[in-house]
């Protein structure tokens, strides 16, 4: 086979004058399609449908009073650990509802919008952040590291941007498999700082990955403001430099989120490409229950940005066109705050895994050197049963 | 009454400012309903109730430093149980067998020697000793620096084990099948021999002996040993005539050295004697044959005959051999190929007194008491030759006793 | 059957794994039409197209991340890390995700489909970065398997094992005898097991064991060991995690020996992992201390390459030492 002869230079012609490009020379502007007011910009758009626009609502209500009590729940000492994504709820649920069921999300910790609205029942998420046995991560992550394999939804894991470069493979994969199906992939402005954010996109741009990558600029990494995090233009001028086809969108705009999505997944498969997509939006919440922004932020601040609340723009768009009913959103909402403190004590006093799981998942059979530390282990503990009281272990060892 | 315990909020902290209460005692709160504003180093919190009550006791005051994990405040929660979710119990209930810390596994036996110092020895040499019964302490090293050598505990298999010789092998009359681990005497008896076989090249040698004179000599002398409570037998002869021979081959009482590189000549005749025993074959020996009358020796002999046969013997008794002898003649036997006792390089069997039919100087049939003598000798240091010329000398002053007059000292 | 190479054997593995499963793909820097720097992965393209075995830009992180997607999608991909060296920047992805996906998930998702190749060891003349043998840090990795083959023979089986076994596996192979071992290899499919050690020949006086190139350094030494009378028994480990544990000690028992050679540093190397679990098990049988035969606590250095191997004779000089203890 004849090697093929290629210029590198073929896209580049000659200047007479030094020619510096700027920062922000490329201007990314960013998608709105309603108004704080909820009314359309545009009237030539596709709308959604009613029942698609109820659902991401409710679902952004459900995720919003989820949140609220395992907020509380953790300063109640019922669970170490808890991670909040208000204010971010448009960005995450929108764009959820814009995929097929079959498009596996992977995310980086703060999507749990994403289960919502594929729906996973509030008793699944109280199991795994309760680490009870019903957990199917059979109790060995943090609370909110969640994962579902009926609902294509990768398990999370704490190390910020590594699931980007295995979006682009898994795409890869769905691509080689004929499947009518993408990978979208979920993180923060302060994750696209990692290598593996630019391994990424630079690999799923090089071999036509199918991938959408969908940042949420919250404006905060932790502590870290945006400007401490780059000095370009967001993350979306960066796209532009791997090559992939770029949409900057107003995160708090659950339309704009919607149909931008919905253009990124028709790309994505035709073409056989990622698009990146940067929703401009912004952290309401701490970092997490560790975290207390009133160290490295004013309280104005937030507030503006509590007028630009996703679920107050989404009502006022729901009730500009009909579709919105006070009595009914109120019934769900108390309903859901009782399902869910009902469900936090169900959860709570289930019990929890069998020591005898620790070995198991670590390879596909479990090898002898790890029968032999489980077997050691129960052996101890069955000894010194005083110092193990809370141990689950099946009489039958 | 219900006790708030503070939890830890945060990922390790140990404690936190009360900055603010916002309830007092004997109001009346709501499940959720927050308590208190705490401060840690990374956050400011408000605490939320976890149950419906009357407040009772507020433990800080504002300002205070609250300690993690224990009671903020307390709460009595009994008068609304159905606004209350269930009170949490620990999942094992503790029982009066809890308490195993003074169980100890029971495959951990530590024993402590009661010497101060350590025996130097490779973990498969302790294996050696402890398998052998043998304390390791009590054995002297060959080695470096004391180091305890296989070879050492292997030739002190037997002193030691003999002494602490435990169990009568099993009784004649019973016939039934099963397996019995070998212990005591008979399991160093069995590893010292399998070591000798393994180390030694063995090759034998025999001999018809005549003991017509020696017999007459035991007769003319019995009545006076009699006396001295020692009954005579023929032995003690045996014994100093073997001394004598191996004057003239000391190869005969030497041993070769741990790396098979050297022979080890030995000054003293220690000549061991094979007594068999309720309890198993011993041998203990008589020190110094080179220097012990015939009279000495069969004082000796008997001494360690009682001894054995009551179990008394000492290590010393039992160590230091040169050469053995092992008379199993008044059993019966006439031909053996005895094993060496490792480390000597010499043994000899030997068989029962048979009065035979021979041919004198005449050609004439002459009944003539016969003992068969056997030797196995250290193929690598004593050769086909030798031994017969040895034994030659030996059988020499036996057929004619007369002739150890001409060494007497 | 057929006289092979090392790099003819591990190119025959993947030919005849991406023959037999659709979803076998290879990637990795310069693995596609170039058939990658050692000619690993040559005709590969030319053979199942470009679709599976293709070109990654130079982002080991990226390649790894990548391929861990790529199998828990479902596919089959073998990834190449250029050289051994190269691969610490992938060590997060390893670490923290290839490694803990199944068990993080409680099984859920999996990445067991993946299989990573790498060029190691010294005596190349290659220097700090073309030189190192990084095992040890990877055989503290619970979640991933590590094998090493010694000989075309093997690495065909062995890699054919590996790419087909459900965990994910770290496949290093020694390219310094990568032209150098030569062998009958088997031209159909067949797999060798994981976790298995191969006993090379039986001795009497100590057990050498060793992995990779140095398999036959210390058959090399245990031939002028026998010279001298010492009988020496041979172990090749083949797999680092899990590593057979009853092979090595069984013949500890019986020599009361050991002697373990790797060219990575003495101190944490793999040795240890095997001098602690032997001396655990076999205490009682042991004559003489453990001997570790090995590299020294430096970088792997180009001009003293020479001196700082563990070679045959600091081999035979530590077999005389342990066996005269």
């Amino acid at each position: 086979m004849a090697i093929k002869e290629r210029n590198h230079l073929q896209d580049i012609h000659a200047t007479h004058d030094v020619h510096v490009i700027k920062n922000g020379l490329v201007d990314i502007p960013m998608l709105q399609l309603l108004d704080a007011q909820g009314n359309l910009l545009s009237q030539e758009l596709d709308l959604w449908d009613e029942q698609t626009a109820l659902r991401i609502f409710k679902s952004m209500h459900y995720i919003r009073i989820l949140d609220e009590r395992m907020v509380s729940a953790q300063r109640q000492g019922r669970i170490s650990f808890y991670l909040a994504c208000t204010g971010e709820e448009a960005s995450v649920i929108a764009s959820t509802a814009a995929l097929s069921n079959a498009d596996m999300v992977m995310t980086q910790y703060r999507e749990q919008g994403v289960l919502a609205y594929r729906g996973y029942r509030t008793e699944q998420f109280m199991n795994q952040l309760l680490s009870n046995a019903l957990d199917p991560n059979k109790g060995r992550q943090m609370p909110i590291h969640y994962g579902d394999k009926a609902l294509n939804f990768m398990t999370v894991s704490s190390p910020l941007g590594t699931q980007i470069p295995q979006a682009a493979g898994y795409a890869y994969g769905q691509k080689m498999a004929g499947e009518a199906a993408l990978t979208i992939c979920y993180f923060g402005e302060g994750a696209a700082s990692e290598g593996d954010f630019h391994a990424g996109l630079n690999m799923a741009a090089v071999l036509h990955c199918p991938v959408i990558f969908f940042c949420r600029n919250n404006g905060y990494a932790i502590s870290t403001p945006a400007h401490e995090q780059f000095a370009g233009d967001g993350i979306a001028s960066r796209g532009i430099g791997y090559g992939v086809n770029t949409i900057r969108v107003d995160g708090n705009d659950p339309l704009a989120v919607y149909l931008a999505t919905l253009k990124a997944r028709e790309i994505a498969l035709t073409d056989n490409c990622p698009v990146l997509i940067e929703a401009m939006t912004y952290r309401l919440a701490a970092h997490s229950t560790s975290d207390d922004p009133a160290s490295y932020r004013a309280k104005s601040e937030e507030q503006e940005w509590q007028f630009k609340d996703p679920i107050v723009r989404m009502q006022r768009h729901l009730q500009q066109q009909g579709w919105f009913d006070q009595t009914h959103i109120d019934e769900y909402c108390t309903t859901q705050r009782a399902e869910i403190l009902q469900a936090l004590k169900t959860a709570e006093v289930k019990p929890k895994t069998d020591i005898s799981e620790i070995v198991t998942d670590v390879y596909q059979d479990i090898p002898a050197h790890l029968a032999r530390q489980r077997d050691e282990l129960i052996a101890h503990i069955k000894l010194h049963r005083k110092h193990y009281p809370a141990t689950i272990m099946s009489n039958k060892d | 009454m219900q006790e708030f315990i503070l939890p830890d909020i945060g990922e390790g902290i140990v404690e936190c400012e009360l900055l603010a209460w916002l309830v007092a005692e004997g109001d009346t709160i709501v499940e959720d309903q927050p308590v208190a504003e705490v401060m840690t180093d990374k956050a400011t919190v408000q605490i939320p109730a976890m149950y419906s009550g009357v407040i009772t006791k507020l433990h800080y005051q504002t300002g205070d430093i609250a300690k993690v994990h224990q009671p903020l405040f307390a709460m009595d929660v009994s008068g609304m149980n159905e606004l209350n979710s269930v009170v949490h119990t620990p999942t094992y209930i503790l029982s009066e067998n809890d308490d195993l810390d003074t169980q100890r596994p029971t495959n951990m036996s530590m024993q402590r020697s009661g010497r101060q110092h350590k025996s130097l020895a490779s973990p498969a040499v302790r294996r050696l000793a402890k398998e052998s019964g043998i304390d390791i302490n009590l054995i002297k090293g060959s080695g470096n620096k004391g180091r305890i050598m296989k070879g050492d505990v292997t030739s002190n298999l037997l002193e030691f084990v003999t002494r602490n010789a435990s169990g009568p092998l099993k009784t004649a009359g019973q016939l039934t099948a099963e397996s019995t681990k070998m212990r005591g005497l008979q399991a160093a008896m069995s590893k010292h021999m399998a070591h000798a076989w393994a180390s030694i090249p063995h090759f034998t040698v025999s001999d018809e002996c005549t003991v017509d004179n020696l017999l007459a000599i035991k007769q003319t002398l019995s009545a006076q040993f009699a006396q001295a409570d020692i009954k005579l037998t023929l032995l003690p002869f045996m014994v100093k005539a073997l001394s004598l021979a191996m004057r003239e081959f000391p190869i005969i009482n030497a041993s070769v050295s741990q790396d098979g590189e050297a022979i080890e000549y030995h000054s003293s005749h220690h000549i061991g004697i094979a007594i068999d025993t309720p309890k198993g074959l011993i041998v203990p020996n008589i020190k110094d044959v080179q220097a012990l009358s015939i009279y000495q020796i069969a004082q000796r002999i008997q001494e360690l005959v009682k001894s054995a046969q009551h179990n008394q013997l000492s290590a010393e008794d039992l160590r230091g051999g040169t050469v053995t002898i092992s008379n199993i003649g008044p059993l019966g036997g006439i031909t053996a190929t005895p094993i060496i006792n490792h480390p000597q390089v010499a043994i000899v069997a030997l068989g029962k007194i048979q009065r035979l039919p021979r041919f004198n100087e005449h050609d004439e049939v002459v009944g003539v008491n016969i003992m068969n003598i056997n030797w196995s000798g250290d193929h690598r240091v004593i050769d086909g030759a030798t031994m017969v010329r040895f034994n030659n000398a030996w059988m020499q002053y036996l057929t004619q006793p007369v002739a150890m007059l001409t060494h007497l000292r | 059957m057929a006289h092979m190479n090392l790099l003819q054997a591990i190119n025959h593995a993947l030919v005849t794994a991406m023959s037999a499963d659709d979803r076998v793909m290879v990637l990795g820097e310069d693995v596609g039409h170039f058939g990658g720097v050692f000619r690993a992965t040559s005709e590969l393209q030319a053979k199942f197209g470009q679709a599976r075995c293709f070109n990654t830009p130079i982002t080991e992180q990226g390649i790894i991340g990548f391929a861990t997607g790529l199998a828990a999608q479902g596919q089959v991909p073998v990834a190449e890390i250029q050289f051994a060296d190269y691969i610490f920047p992938a060590f997060d992805q390893i670490v923290n995700e290839t490694a803990k996906y199944s068990y993080r998930s409680g099984g859920q998702f999996n990445c067991g489909n993946l299989t990573i190749r790498t060029p190691y060891g010294g005596g190349i003349a290659g220097g700090h970065y073309h030189s190192q043998s990084p095992e040890a840090f990877f055989t503290h990795i619970p979640g991933i398997k590590v094998v090493i083959p010694s000989n075309p023979y093997y690495a065909k089986g062995l890699l054919l094992a590996a790419i087909r076994d459900p965990d994910p596996v770290l496949f290093m192979e020694p390219k310094r005898i990568y032209r150098a071992a030569v062998g009958e290899v088997p031209e159909d499919d067949y797999t060798l097991p994981i976790g298995r050690a191969h006993v090379v020949q039986e001795g009497a006086d100590i057990t050498l064991v060793a992995w990779g190139a140095q398999v036959s350094i210390i058959q090399k030494a245990a031939a002028m060991a026998e010279a001298e009378g010492i009988s020496c028994a041979v172990i090749d480990l083949c797999s680092l995690l899990p590593w057979d544990v009853n092979t090595v000690c069984a013949s500890v028992k019986r020599t009361g020996r050991l002697l373990i050679n790797h060219e990575a540093p003495i101190t944490s190397g793999f040795a240890s992992e095997i001098a602690a679990t032997v001396q655990g098990e076999c205490f009682l049988y042991l004559e003489a201390p453990i001997q570790r035969v090995c590299g020294l606590d430096t970088p792997f250095p180009l001009i003293h390459e020479k001196e700082y191997m563990p070679d045959e004779h600091k081999t035979l000089a530590a077999i005389k030492y342990a066996v005269h203890f």
